[in-house]
């Protein structure tokens, strides 16, 4: 009787030891699971957010209210790959489609270091800054903002676009990761199997107002 | 005891997976929510921008198509296209794309175009003369033919022609410079109703007619305090009337001054906005502007580092439209330096050398643009690159002749975009 509940009590405990084992274990890759797709879905969310804004800045280069301000051939003042200014017409409060006064544009992406303190080590700020004024960004985890030139032929420009009126259409490509990673622990993954990351490209963006008169 | 441990594990256990089950599969309804939310909202703005493009078409092909779109079904969506006209002639089309919860707006507006917005317009493009290494066109070119370039020319502004682009062999290889672009197919034809100056003239502007409906030449001298000295000529004889200065702003209020029938001697210094017209009767002997000297605007010009061109620094403005030719005389004047600042008009020429045979007499600069029906050169040179006869040559457009023009010039009879807005549509609902 002793003997049996001994042999009853040790086998109790290592059934109960492997099924808490197996809780450990589904409760590890339950909060892996949940951070990686939690990641992939903020990530995904901080890319469009990204290419929204980029687009509606984009799609108005060249264009002002009063178009008899701007002049299309002029309206990229610099093109560089990771850096873009241009004359356009922001949107002011009561005046949706612009106030009819040409704005400067300018978009670029800051050095890894500024965000150090993040695990991920290749994140960077995109900045946004209106007329001169101080620069603004957020961290989305953007890793990458490149911008191709194409000319009238569909040529690349060589970057920095030494003029910059013969840029016709641009290719932008963005790369956004999430800033943290869940660190596998028992396996040596590669910094793209830790990170999600997201890729939007537009093919060809041809900022209509470009290609005015 | 342990059926019930069990059972309660079981339980547990199912808890647990429909907890986690049901937080991963909101996160992937929210991730595919995400992105068929940014879809519909691309497609919105493509079926915004096609409805954009098929009424600028209509608009283009009608000038008084009003009735737009509603409701069209295009790609799975609709598009509603509404049409303003605006004073001027303007036109403003308001294209909205739908798709499923997504909307997007257009709004373009185009406006009448006129001859006078082209730095260079060549009808017919000389075959053998293509432009070449060190041409540079300072503003918008436009030729009914095929454009043909050789070297690396510079277009400082948006380049059309009708029937493409030849790219002549060279080395290094050919890369002309479109600093806007390049767009073939563009029908721009050389039309122009002189009837349109003429009655302009006629209301509230000055017209030069011989009595017994013959031929008149004029001479006019511009004078920079908002006179002109002219005088007159009947049916090509030598003898001339006595001079006559009129002050413009009583003598052509509108600005237009048309010779019905005869020729124009021109020089002098312009203050104002004019038109002037040689109109012809038939053949080459009338519809002429012979240019005795220079005619330059009486507003100081500033050179502008960014367009390369000069800014003129008040209104003054001069078209010269000629049914025929306009013409630099061979004379001792235009020999040291020609200076034409006017928006030039050819209809049936183009800007000649009266002689072509005229001493090497430096530089011809232009400020404001030539439209011409037909090329024809303004310099000669030797092998060795050295001018033997007529100019140096150099057209600074006047970047205000994109949206002035000289009262009454002749328009091209096209609508042109002048203004594209775009917007993008929010969706917040998954965010």
């Amino acid at each position: 009787m002793g003997f049996s509940t001994l042999v009853d009590l040790l086998g109790s405990m290592v059934v109960g030891g492997l099924l808490f084992i197996i809780l450990l274990r589904l409760n590890e890759t339950a909060i892996q699971n949940t951070f990686t797709y939690g990641s992939e879905l903020q990530v995904q969310q901080n890319l469009v957010s990204v290419v929204q804004l980029i687009e509606y800045d984009f799609r108005k280069i060249g264009y002002c209210a009063d178009y008899k301000k701007i002049d299309p051939i002029f309206a990229i003042i610099e093109a560089d790959s990771n850096s873009i200014t241009f004359q356009t017409d922001l949107a002011t409060p009561g005046h949706s489609m612009g106030d009819g006064n040409v704005d400067i544009l300018k978009y670029y992406l800051g050095p890894a270091s500024e965000l150090s303190g993040t695990p991920n080590p290749y994140d960077r700020k995109l900045y946004r800054v209106e007329n001169n004024e101080t620069p603004r960004s957020s961290n989305l985890g953007i890793t990458e903002f490149r911008i191709v030139y194409y000319d009238t032929f569909g040529d690349t420009l060589h970057c920095p676009v030494v003029n910059p009126g013969e840029i016709q259409t641009m290719q932008i490509n963005i790369k956004v990761e999430n800033t943290a990673a869940y660190t596998n622990i028992y396996a040596d993954t590669s910094h793209s199997q830790q990170y999600q990351s997201a890729f939007w490209r537009q093919i060809r963006l041809a900022a209509r107002n470009l290609r005015n008169r | 005891m342990g059926g019930k441990a069990s059972l309660y594990m079981v339980l547990g256990f199912s808890l647990i997976f429909m907890v986690a089950g049901y937080n991963f599969s909101s996160l992937t309804r929210r991730a595919v929510g995400n992105e068929i939310d940014y879809f519909d909202e691309t497609k919105s703005h493509d079926i915004a921008v096609s409805g954009a493009n098929m009424a600028a078409n209509a608009v283009f092909f009608d000038k008084n198509w009003s009735s737009g779109y509603n409701n069209l079904a295009f790609n799975g969506g609709s598009i509603n296209v509404s049409v303003s006209h605006l004073g001027g002639d303007k036109v403003e089309l308001t294209s909205i794309g739908s798709y499923q919860n997504a909307k997007d707006t257009i709004i373009i507006t185009l406006q009448p175009s006129s001859f006078s917005k082209f730095a260079y317009y060549m009808n017919l493009f000389p075959g053998n003369h293509p432009f070449y290494t060190g041409d540079t066109i300072s503003g918008p070119y436009h030729t009914q033919q095929t454009l043909a370039v050789k070297g690396r020319p510079v277009f400082n502004g948006k380049a059309t022609a009708k029937n493409g682009l030849q790219l002549v062999k060279d080395n290094p290889k050919t890369a002309p410079v479109f600093n806007g672009g390049f767009e073939s197919g563009v029908d721009v034809p050389l039309v122009y109703d002189p009837n349109v100056p003429k009655v302009a003239a006629q209301t509230n502007g000055a017209v030069f007619q011989a009595p017994s409906g013959g031929k008149i030449d004029v001479k006019m001298q511009f004078n920079a305090d908002g006179t002109m000295t002219f005088k007159t000529s009947l049916n090509g004889g030598a003898s001339w009337s006595a001079d006559t200065t009129v002050n413009l702003s009583t003598f052509a209020p509108n600005g237009v001054i048309f010779v019905d029938k005869g020729n124009i001697w021109l020089q002098g210094t312009v203050n104002g906005r004019y038109t002037i017209v040689a109109d012809q009767s038939s053949g080459a002997g009338t519809g002429n502007v012979y240019l005795e000297n220079d005619i330059v605007y009486h507003n100081s010009l500033v050179y502008n580092n960014e367009t390369k061109c000069y800014d003129v620094q008040g209104t003054d403005m001069l078209g010269i439209v000629a049914t025929n030719n306009v013409i630099i005389q061979n004379n001792a004047a235009n020999q040291n330096d020609i200076n034409i600042h006017a928006s030039i008009f050819c209809q049936k020429g183009g800007l000649i050398l009266e002689d072509a045979t005229m001493p090497p007499s430096g530089s011809l600069r232009i400020v404001g643009g030539v439209i011409e029906y037909q090329a024809l050169p303004l310099s000669y040179y030797d092998n060795h690159n050295n001018l033997t006869n007529g100019y140096h040559q150099r057209i600074f457009y006047d970047y205000r002749l994109m949206d002035i023009d000289p009262p009454y010039f002749p328009p091209t009879g096209l609508l042109e975009v002048v203004s594209w807005f775009e917007t993008t549509y929010f969706n917040q609902q998954y965010y």
